[in-house]
């Protein structure tokens, strides 16, 4: 298989990428892990947990697993290594994940300073004990993922810079770390000490690190990768037509934002007018010509939520809303511009939608572009009109999506505010129900792309690659999460 | 003599101290932040993440501990790699670049002094015109038309070298050499031939030609070293060139080397191997120049001046 960029880190704590925690989800395991098909959380570490009926009050039964270097797995690693990521000077980004713990955020921004407060306890080896402070209907997603492995604290506090080397990482997950050569390859071999040995059929695994997709999509055809996790933009069309290409919608979102502090975006009609005067289709298909979904609504389908908001692209519409908003005139509409990071893609897409906005709006818009960090930056601080923007899911429930853009949240980055949006979100947070909590994730996105429009979405992302079928306990799927251990290697027969 | 060199050697510190200087300036001065991504990152976690890396100092505190750090010898750590220092990325990095350039600077030298002699020697004639037509082509055609290209030749129709992906050793290295020494021996090649046409023109020649001297002696024992000035001089911008513009090829190829690092880190705003790399690349450059010189004057006694 292959990997698109040199890992960051290996530190479960850590890592924030899909790059990293591939390779990660296969050398730890948390309480809990994913079913490869389903996706469903099912038992890990935990052999089975008992849930109080106010959903506040977690019980994970341990099974009795090793590290690989053989010792013992307790209650106790995953208490210390959750707190090592709460921990102020750990800098872990993802501590957040941890937040639905009661207290753990006040620990994690110092305002507590004992850890004895929030609510994580290990009263038995095989016991851990957890206390949220609301009900979070998907909080056993998150023992699944990454940020809540355990992490061997021995290791971790002599060598907290580089535990994670070759010569020296250990792990509790299916695999161990055999060899990792820099922007080369790594390879994983079954870990002996694996709770679940027996299941692992495949006797290693080398990933390949090759960030050139010419290149990678050369190696396949030449049979030297088994499976390329993504494909180059030029080659979608040829591949689509060969037997081992897939194509599954992926957990994650294309769009734009606007600046709503800037006029003449403060206006709701005009960025009403110029969502409704972007044909998504033609973007998708002429475009990108790679199976994208054209979005006018905004949470890909996730977590059961299915989406059916959104307004179909009306020209008609689009010109009156303009009108009304003062600039019946066109040449008084201010000239605005669209920010990208610079890659060849974006600029394509900015490119038709600005021709878009000219032919039906009759609007000039200029582009600019940067490069990533400073994008970043700008885009952080709020200095653009239009920015180019997407979001990939954490966890597989719309709570990943829809917390973006609550008032005070760091991942807004439009300046819009909206106190209903906020409560209605609150309330998806506190309640357990899951119909109301997706009528409420409806209420959500009914105002962000039918009433309000800080965002113009454009396409949800696909995840395509070619499988070679000899390759079996595979399956495409939304969260691109692939197992390894259930992988198996069919014995080509002539 | 021996003043000159003491004084070349006092210049290339001080080059390589003003180096350090402006580049570390200028990638903690450049906008964007090596945390920053497409998350927002928690504002604990981004205090933790600059006290890691003493971010949270002021610049002049920040240059004089680099600084400090750097007389001995310790580059640093990766702010993107977070398990990796500088001094490990480099020193596995460097020597496959150097593998990596030597080898196409060899090549870039043999087949252009070759056809540059052959062209030389035929001029005029169906040699020297292909030959020059091909220094054209060479010269004209980008590192990524040549390196896929070569990829589908002689990895995927013809498979008798690795397609891409690196292992110790030189089969894996020979045609990203290739592909990064082509231009330069197109350039070689017309260098060696006008440095040969010149000498080949010249009384002394003539003269050696009247006495029935061969053209293998008379080209390899008398014309050549003064054909090949032109060239020693090219040389130093060439190993500059071969160093610094492996980004290409090691992408293509999937050579972990470090113009890869050089390029990237700047754009990751990984500062310490910005310097890092900054650096290793200075050093090279600055040293490639010096013997440069040392190999014009030991070439050209002319250039000697009265001793």
């Amino acid at each position: 298989m292959n990997l698109q960029a040199e890992p960051e880190s290996l530190d479960p704590g850590l890592i924030t990428g899909s790059n990293e925690m591939r390779i990660v989800n296969n050398l730890f395991e948390g309480l809990l892990s994913f079913h490869p098909k389903s996706l469903k959380p099912i038992p890990g570490v935990a052999k089975s947990w008992t849930i109080s009926d106010n959903g506040l009050h977690y019980q994970f039964n341990l099974r009795p697993s090793q590290w690989s270097d053989g010792s013992p797995l307790t209650a106790q690693d995953f208490l210390k290594s959750w707190q090592r990521v709460l921990n102020p000077s750990t800098g872990a980004s993802y501590a957040s994940q941890l937040f639905p713990i009661l207290n753990a955020e006040r620990y994690h921004r110092g305002q507590i300073k004992s850890f004895k407060m929030v609510g994580v306890k290990a009263p038995k080896d095989h016991l851990l004990e957890v206390t949220l402070h609301s009900p979070c209907p998907y909080f056993l997603d998150l023992c699944a993922f990454v940020t809540l492995f355990p992490v061997p604290m021995n290791l971790v506090t002599t060598h907290p810079d580089n535990w994670t080397q070759v010569e020296r990482i250990i792990s509790n997950g299916p695999f161990i770390l055999k060899e990792k050569h820099a922007r080369q390859n790594i390879k994983l071999e079954p870990n002996p000490k694996y709770w679940e040995r027996s299941l692992i059929q495949i006797e290693s695994i080398d990933v390949s690190i090759i960030d050139d997709l010419d290149t990678a999509y050369k190696l396949y055809t030449e049979g030297q990768l088994d499976w390329l996790s993504a494909l180059p933009v030029d080659k979608v069309e040829e591949a689509s037509w060969h037997p081992h290409y897939f194509a599954m919608p992926y957990m994650g979102v294309y769009f734009y934002r606007f600046n709503v502090n800037r006029p003449p975006f403060d206006d709701v009609r005009v960025r009403k007018a110029l969502s409704l005067a972007v044909d998504r289709v033609s973007i998708t298909r002429q475009v990108l010509k790679g199976g994208e979904q054209p979005a006018i609504f905004f949470c890909p389908p996730v977590g059961g939520y299915e989406s059916k908001a959104g307004l179909v692209p009306d020209s008609v519409k689009a010109q009156a809303l303009l009108d009304e908003a003062g600039y019946k005139d066109r040449s008084s509409f201010p000239e605005v511009e669209i920010y990208y990071n610079t890659s060849e893609s974006h600029k394509r897409i900015a490119e038709t939608i600005s021709q878009q906005w000219q032919n039906t709006l009759g609007i000039r818009t200029r582009l600019r572009n940067t490069e990533w960090k400073t994008f970043l930056s700008q885009m952080k601080n709020l200095e653009f009109d239009i920015c180019r923007s997407s979001w990939i899911g954490d966890y597989g429930d719309p709570n990943t999506f829809f917390d973006l853009f609550q008032s005070d949240s760091g991942n807004n980055r439009t300046g819009w505010k909206n106190p209903k949006y906020d409560e209605l979100l609150r309330q998806s947070q506190l309640s357990s129900e899951p119909t109301e909590r997706m009528e409420l994730f409806k209420s959500m996105e009914k105002i962000l792309v039918e009433e309000e429009f800080p965002i113009l979405p454009i396409y949800i992302y696909v995840n395509r690659g070619m499988l070679n079928p000899r390759i079996k306990g595979w399956h495409a799927n939304v969260r691109d999460l692939h197992p390894l251990k259930y992988i198996q290697i069919e014995k080509e027969s002539k | 003599m021996s003043w000159i060199l003491f004084k070349r050697v006092g210049t290339m510190v001080l080059t390589l101290f003003c180096l350090c200087t402006i580049t570390f300036f200028l990638v903690r001065l450049a906008p964007g932040n090596p945390f920053e991504s497409e998350r927002h990152l928690d504002e604990v976690a981004e205090k933790a993440l600059n006290a890691r890396y003493g971010f949270d100092r002021s610049l002049p505190e920040q240059y004089f501990m680099y600084m400090g750090h750097l007389l001995r010898g310790d580059l640093g750590l990766s702010t993107k790699f977070q398990d990796r220092t500088i001094n490990e990325i480099i020193s596995s990095h460097l020597p496959v670049s150097i593998a990596l350039g030597a080898l196409s600077l060899f090549f870039a030298i043999l087949l252009g002094v070759g056809s540059g002699i052959f062209a030389a020697l035929y001029r005029g004639k169906g040699w020297d015109l292909l030959i020059m037509s091909l220094a054209v082509l060479g010269l004209s055609l980008p590192t990524f038309v040549i390196g896929p290209g070569l990829q589908v030749l002689f990895g995927m129709k013809w498979p008798i070298l690795p397609l891409a992906g690196y292992e110790p050793g030189l089969t894996h290295l020979i045609l990203p050499a290739i592909t990064l020494a082509l231009p330069f021996a197109a350039r070689i090649a017309r260098l060696t031939r006008a440095g040969l046409l010149d000498i080949l023109g010249q009384n002394y020649i003539k003269a050696g030609r009247s006495r029935g001297f061969g053209t293998t002696r008379l080209v390899f024992v008398h014309a050549l070293k003064g054909a090949l000035l032109p060239l020693v001089s090219f040389l130093g911008p060439a190993i500059a060139g071969v160093a610094t513009g492996t980004v290409v090829v090691e992408k293509i190829f999937q050579i972990p080397g470090l113009g890869r690092d050089f390029i990237e880190s700047a754009l990751n705003r990984d500062p310490f191997l910005v310097l890092g790399t900054a650096l290793v690349y200075g050093v090279f450059l600055v040293f490639s120049n010096f013997l440069t010189d040392l190999l014009t004057l030991w070439m050209n006694p002319r250039l000697r001046g009265p001793s």
